[in-house]
């Protein structure tokens, strides 16, 4: 079963390098929608067996993986491919796979390098399903937060050429600021309310399993960063349906909070890796 | 046999001249039932479309008597004498007219370079010409690989990407902005005739309704007539403003007549949904302010144009890398046809093994009167399966060095030693 797990998972990270050389390519050299349609295959198929990876290593061990960060990585992987090739099933927005691919590439290189050895040891077990049923949909939500500010980079790219009045080279391969809009507009549409059912679910098991949490796990820089998210989202949805966060703005704003999250995970890594729920209530 | 090609262009003669010598579609048939009785072994296309006039043919003659028969041809289509037009017309044999036609084909000698037209027309000349039964092997493989070649331009390259002109550059704009127009509203102020041409593309690409705007309210009813759109006085605008996702400026104001105001207003209305405004009027109609506004997109003639010379200069700086396909595909073309000289020398020493693998078989067979139906089918196809493997290596290595010039003598050698005849 081991074996079968590093295969998935490696297939995975080389279909999706290959992927996103493809979609490179295409923006880099002469249009040709060939490249596009060979990276669209190779990122459904490094979907596939990304799910795949997951799906074996629940059935090796009988727990849901998700407390290893390679579990975390590639369920979260999972979810921005398979949000980039459903967004890109169209020809109109092909083009932007040279968006998403290549940072889904660059993840899939990190996690193989560095958090391979955990694919064959066992994962942690979650003290129940409601805990389960939280910790899965929050990965998605940012998952689908992720390709939101890959898109927002296209779509500032795009707006910026415009009004520059440059539209020669990459400005005529991407798809158009509609398209964009739309795009933006999907996943902040899907993210949102996955999300809230992510932090509906957290505060459930918090409020139960209060005994094993400290008295100040609200202060944990995470639920910090959750509150945050689900302010940014509820604007960004909400704005944007109203026609107040249109455009650019709302582009910039998905940009932004993107560069706040990295930086907020880059924070985590380095400073608080050590901090977590349980730490804190023992 | 020659490949030869005598026409005129854009580049070698005025419209005039050109017009004279044109061969609409409807003569077409006649005229290729002439070529075909001037060439009665070969084959000929002709090639007339309002930048160029080129007739190209394959017979067994050399270059000199193609062109000269082609030149009498123009002369007596177009009722002119040579002299007329003989200092206007090219003329280009073998290579040379194989890079001229995979050239014009692939849009690298048109007037637009990269422009996506002629392609089409060099494929209609084609069927034409095969509709008359007008095209041998050696032109229907050539115009073949010229499509195949052009394909390979426009793919390889960035020779088609981008319009250059300021009513398509407009439309590919309107298409960067909003991918589909079906359902977009186009606002046209004025009635001047860029304008026009931008609505018309427009409205080519889908657009489905029209406002036009205009001092004159008798104006704006005819141009929105024409179109089945919507008319209205200047004076009403401002209210509507809001309704257009496009707006085609072309008035004859000496002020502005839109300004940030009216276009932040018309962005509240439409809940931020994008506006381009594509102001063609001089002096301008749109304060050049409104580009500050997030989601409008304001393009005046010098920026239309500035992106119009821009895809022009991306297009030309392009035009190396695709003349160098097109040199690659000549030579392999020339290749080709070299080794078409082979063939009868390849078959007639294939022909030549068989008959004597034939004959001896017949001998044998007669030696052996009691064999069964089902031996004797094993012996015969026991001597062709011989006489294949004997040729196998020589024809492939045949086919090989055919290719080359200088195979001449290995084709006479064959010849010699298999006796096969110089008509075979």
């Amino acid at each position: 079963m081991s074996i079968a797990i590093f295969a998935a998972f490696f297939g995975a990270v080389v279909l999706v390098c290959a992927a996103a050389a493809l979609s490179l390519a295409y923006l880099v050299f002469a249009r040709n929608d060939r490249l596009l349609v060979g990276a669209w295959s190779l990122g459904l198929g490094a979907c596939l067996l990304l799910g795949l990876a997951g799906v074996l290593r629940a059935a090796a061990w009988g727990k849901v993986p998700l407390t290893e960060p390679i579990d975390f990585i590639n369920l979260f992987l999972f979810t921005v491919a398979m949000a980039a090739v459903g967004l890109t099933r169209s020809g109109r927005t092909r083009a932007l796979l040279a968006f998403y691919l290549p940072p889904v590439a660059l993840l899939a290189l990190l996690a193989a390098a560095y958090a391979v050895p955990d694919l064959g040891s066992a994962p942690k077990a979650l003290p129940n399903t409601l805990l389960i049923a939280h910790v899965t949909p929050a990965i998605l939500a940012y998952g689908l937060f992720f390709t939101a500010s890959l898109t927002s980079i296209a779509y500032v790219f795009q707006a910026r050429r415009l009004k520059q009045r440059n539209t020669a080279g990459l400005f005529q391969k991407l798809p158009s600021l509609e398209n964009l809009d739309r795009t933006l507009y999907t996943l902040i549409g899907l993210g949102y309310p996955v999300f809230v059912v992510t932090l509906t679910l957290g505060l459930v098991w918090a409020y139960l399993d209060r005994a094993l949490l400290s008295p100040t796990w609200w202060l944990s820089p995470k639920i910090f960063v959750s509150a945050c998210m689900v302010v940014f989202y509820a604007c960004a949805f909400h704005g944007r349906q109203l026609g107040r966060l249109r455009g650019p703005k709302l582009a910039y704003t998905l940009f932004v909070f993107g560069a706040f999250l990295a930086v907020y995970l880059v924070l985590k890594t380095i400073a608080f890796s050590e901090y977590n729920f349980w730490v804190a209530a023992q | 046999m020659s490949i030869a090609v005598t026409g005129l262009n854009h580049h070698t003669s005025a419209i005039e001249l050109r017009e004279r010598l044109t061969l609409p579609s409807e003569r077409l048939p006649a005229a290729l039932h002439q070529l075909r009785r001037r060439f009665p072994e070969g084959g000929a296309v002709i090639l007339s479309t309002c930048n160029r006039v080129e007739v190209y043919a394959h017979a067994e003659l050399p270059p000199d008597r193609i062109h000269a028969e082609l030149r009498a041809f123009l002369a007596e289509w177009s009722g002119m004498a040579e002299s007329a037009f003989a200092e206007a017309l090219y003329e280009h044999h073998d290579r040379a007219a194989v890079s001229h036609l995979f050239k014009v084909a692939a849009s690298l000698d048109s007037m637009v370079v990269g422009e996506g037209q002629i392609l089409g027309q060099v494929h209609d000349a084609y069927l034409a010409a095969q509709a008359e039964e007008a095209v041998d092997k050696v032109l229907g493989v050539l115009f073949q690989r010229a499509f195949k070649v052009a394909k390979d331009v426009r793919t390889r390259t960035r020779i088609g990407e981008g319009h250059v002109s300021v009513a398509s550059v407009a439309v590919d704009l309107a298409v960067s902005i909003f991918s589909d127009l079906a359902d977009k509203t186009v606002l046209v102020l004025g009635s001047g005739e860029t304008g026009e041409l931008a609505l018309k593309s427009l409205v080519d690409r889908g657009v489905s309704k029209v406002i036009v705007a205009n001092r004159t309210r008798q104006h704006a009813e005819t141009l929105a007539q024409r179109f089945r759109g919507e008319a209205l006085g200047l004076d009403a605008l401002a209210t509507r403003l809001h309704e257009a996702d496009i707006v085609i400026s072309s008035t004859a104001s000496e002020t502005p007549i839109l300004f940030w105001e009216d276009f932040y207003l018309a962005l509240k209305r439409r809940n931020n949904a994008p506006i381009f405004v594509i102001d063609i009027a001089v002096p301008r109609d749109i304060d050049a302010g409104v580009n500050t506004l997030d989601n409008v997109y304001l393009y005046d003639i010098d920026d239309l144009q500035q992106v119009a010379e821009e895809n022009m200069a991306a297009r030309r700086s392009e035009l190396a890398r695709a003349i160098e396909i097109v040199e690659h595909q000549a030579d392999q073309f020339m290749r080709w046809r070299q080794a078409l000289h082979a063939e009868p020398a390849i078959v007639g020493m294939s022909q030549e093994l068989h008959a004597i693998a034939a004959r001896e078989l017949e001998k044998t067979l007669q030696k052996l009167p009691d064999l069964t139906e089902k031996q004797r089918a094993e012996v015969e196809y026991l001597s062709r399966r011989i006489v294949n493997n004997i040729l196998q290596r020589p024809l492939t290595q045949l086919k090989k060095e055919a290719a080359h010039e200088d195979a001449g003598r290995l084709v006479h050698l064959i010849r010699r030693l298999f006796g096969i005849e110089e008509g075979a």
